[in-house]
């Protein structure tokens, strides 16, 4: 089988604020998810390269929405996780469990 | 409309619907953020997707970047080649520049559609105009007159051509398929560029002034003679008994580049510069005759020549009449070119003087006559002859844009020493009597009409005159009269030669007083002759 992929720490939120925008991710909305939820302002050039080495390498798919009348008539490009690239993010989360596990760094965050 | 001009940059280094969803995601996000945030945006997108593109395919990348070259260079350098081989202009001149110019642009844009990267041809073409700009600052750090100097040519020639061979070769790397294409391209061009270059190079009259080499097949020494005096040697070479060429004041040893391969067969030549003239040291003195004919035999010393006879023209009579006396041993003869005169015999100049004025000279050089050598040789060619271009070119000052500036004269201080020291060496004038073999040849009309049209020791061949005089009778009286003057003169210094030279011979042409370039066909002859008349000598 084919080793593993490692998630960079930018990949992941940006395949996370994927999954909890479901059906309505796109450039925009994933930005300003990412923006509103992980404090993270991305340049738009940054996050597209980010989006297609992610689809370059299997994590997610894309395609193309009809176009509707708004922002003159242009397509959006949907993006899903693939099951690969659920693997690769649980995967990951699941190694940072482990390593966050008895530090307790979120609580010591809020104190 | 602005969206489809950022949606259509995109699309130049992306796929067409990703350019779509970036330029529309950009659009529906400016409605808050405003024209400034979407056009910065615009700009970092756009560099974003041309490194990625550069980073994913470098090789594609340099096929861009010399795809730009070519594309202005090309088209340039066929428009260069065009101009160089269809110089004059006229219809059908223009429509073969045309022809060749565009015919190279053409010729790149197919070459650029046929090696494109996948990316896109226009992606190819927005390079290409980096390229262009860049040969473009290149060439404005040039100014237009300097173009037209050898190395900036060869300098554009070669970068155009490499530029052009590159973009071709370049493009077949970045796609192995194009390689079967793109090779025998780049091989043809390559070729047809040399050819064109080398016709260019061939045919250019401009390229053949600035490049004008001395097609006299002799070696150029530089012989010290003197402290601080270095005189300029040519060295015909050849096999036989030597011969020393000498040129009269203000010439150089390139007047002989001509006669001289003719000599060779049969002797050994070698000319020499004076100090003071144009290839040898300028020296601040030293211009007395004693000295000046020690300078010779130094040279004569110093390139082994072995009992040569020494040839001079006009003033370098007076080098030779030392030579003969106090170097007789050294010398086996002497050859006089219009060079024998009675220089402390004046009694004649003035009834000579007035009739001469009131016959018509030839006419001095028009602006016309000066634009190039071309028309310099046309019009000396016209009043007794040009004679080799090596000694024009000695003999004149040459502007930078091929024309003629002037006859080439020492520097002020040089001409100073120069002429004071002649003059106290001709007043008062007593040369020694020689006593080696020596012929004088004089330039000497046999006729008023040879005199109007073969010239004299005085005057240039003006064969306009000539016309003028069959139709007014004053004007041939006027001629008449002088060549009865010019007769006697000459007469007067042949008999001066005789008495001066025990074993002297006389002999006269009818040409101008420069017999090396009006006769120079008699002048071997009579070198010639009297060579082989001191050979039956004892």
């Amino acid at each position: 089988m084919t080793a593993p992929i490692n998630l960079g720490e930018f990949e992941q939120l940006i395949l996370l604020a994927i999954l909890r925008l479901r059906d309505d991710a796109y450039g925009v909305t994933i930005r300003a998810e990412l923006a509103n939820r992980a404090g993270r302002t991305v340049a738009p050039g940054a996050m597209y390269t980010a989006l297609d080495r992610l689809e370059s390498k299997g994590l997610i798919a894309s395609r193309m929405s009809d176009p509707t009348p708004q922002r003159g008539g242009r397509a959006k490009r949907h993006v899903t996780v693939t099951a690969a690239g659920m693997k690769a993010l649980t995967r990951s989360v699941q190694a940072y469990e482990r390593l966050l596990d008895g530090l307790n760094l979120s609580r010591g965050a809020h104190a | 409309m602005r969206d489809n001009a950022v949606e259509r940059l995109f699309s130049l280094f992306t796929s067409s619907d990703r350019a779509e969803a970036m330029a529309g995601d950009l659009a529906e996000e400016a409605e808050q953020r405003g024209p400034i945030w979407f056009w910065c945006h615009v700009a970092r997108i756009t560099f974003v997707l041309w490194r990625n593109t550069a980073m994913e395919a470098p090789l594609q990348l340099l096929a861009l970047i010399l795809a730009g070259v070519a594309v202005l260079s090309a088209p340039a350098f066929a428009g260069v080649a065009a101009l160089y081989l269809v110089p004059s202009v006229g219809a059908v001149s223009w429509i073969a520049v045309a022809v060749i110019w565009w015919g190279g642009a053409l010729w790149t844009g197919v070459s650029l559609a046929a090696i494109a990267p996948r990316r896109g041809t226009v992606a190819c073409a927005i390079l290409a105009v980096g390229g262009a700009a860049l040969v473009m600052a290149f060439g404005a750090t040039i100014e237009p007159r300097e173009l037209a100097t050898p190395s900036t040519e060869r300098m554009f020639f070669s970068v155009a051509l490499g530029a052009t061979v590159a973009l071709l070769t370049g493009g077949a790397l970045a796609r192995g398929a194009t390689v079967v294409i793109a090779g025998p391209f780049a091989v043809t061009i390559a070729l047809a560029a040399t050819l064109l270059f080398v016709m260019a190079a061939a045919s250019s009259p401009s390229a053949r002034q600035i490049e004008w080499r001395d097609p006299s097949p002799h070696a150029v020494k530089l012989v010290t003679v003197d402290t601080d005096v270095q005189l300029e040697v040519l060295d015909w070479g050849g096999s036989g008994p030597a011969l020393v060429l000498l040129s009269g004041l203000g010439g150089t040893a390139h007047h002989y580049d001509d006669v001289a391969s003719a000599l060779t067969a049969r002797y050994r030549v070698v000319g020499v510069t004076r100090r003071g003239h144009r290839g040898s040291s300028a020296a601040t003195g030293g211009y007395g005759f004693a000295r000046l004919a020690e300078d010779v035999l130094r040279v004569i010393d110093t390139m082994r020549l072995n009992n040569p006879v020494v040839i001079g023209h006009s003033f370098a009579g007076e080098e030779m009449h030392v030579l003969g006396v106090r170097h007789a041993a050294k010398i086996r003869g002497l050859v006089y070119v219009d060079a024998a005169f009675d220089r402390g015999d004046n009694s004649d100049s003035e009834i000579y003087g007035a009739v001469a004025r009131t016959v018509s000279s030839a006419p001095g050089p028009k602006a016309e006559d000066l634009a190039s050598f071309a028309a310099l040789r046309m019009y000396l060619e016209k009043y007794g002859g040009a004679g080799p271009e090596g000694y024009l070119r000695t003999r004149y000052r040459i502007n930078a844009d091929g024309s003629i500036a002037g006859l080439w004269v020492p520097e002020p201080p040089i001409r100073q020493a120069m002429s004071k020291e002649i003059q106290a060496a001709y007043n008062p004038y007593n040369p020694e009597r020689i006593r080696v073999p020596a012929v004088a040849i004089y330039a000497v009309p046999k006729s008023a009409d040879d005199l109007m049209r073969r010239g004299s020791s005085d005057r240039l061949a003006f064969p306009e005159l000539a016309a003028r005089a069959a139709d007014d009778p004053a004007i041939r009286e006027g001629v008449e009269k002088l060549y009865v003057l010019t007769r006697e003169r000459v007469q007067k210094h042949e008999k001066w030669f005789a008495g001066f030279a025990e074993r002297g011979r006389v002999v006269e042409l009818s040409g101008t007083h420069d017999l090396i370039v009006s006769n120079p066909r008699e002048v071997l002859q009579q070198i010639e002759a009297f060579v082989s008349s001191l050979a039956q000598q004892p």
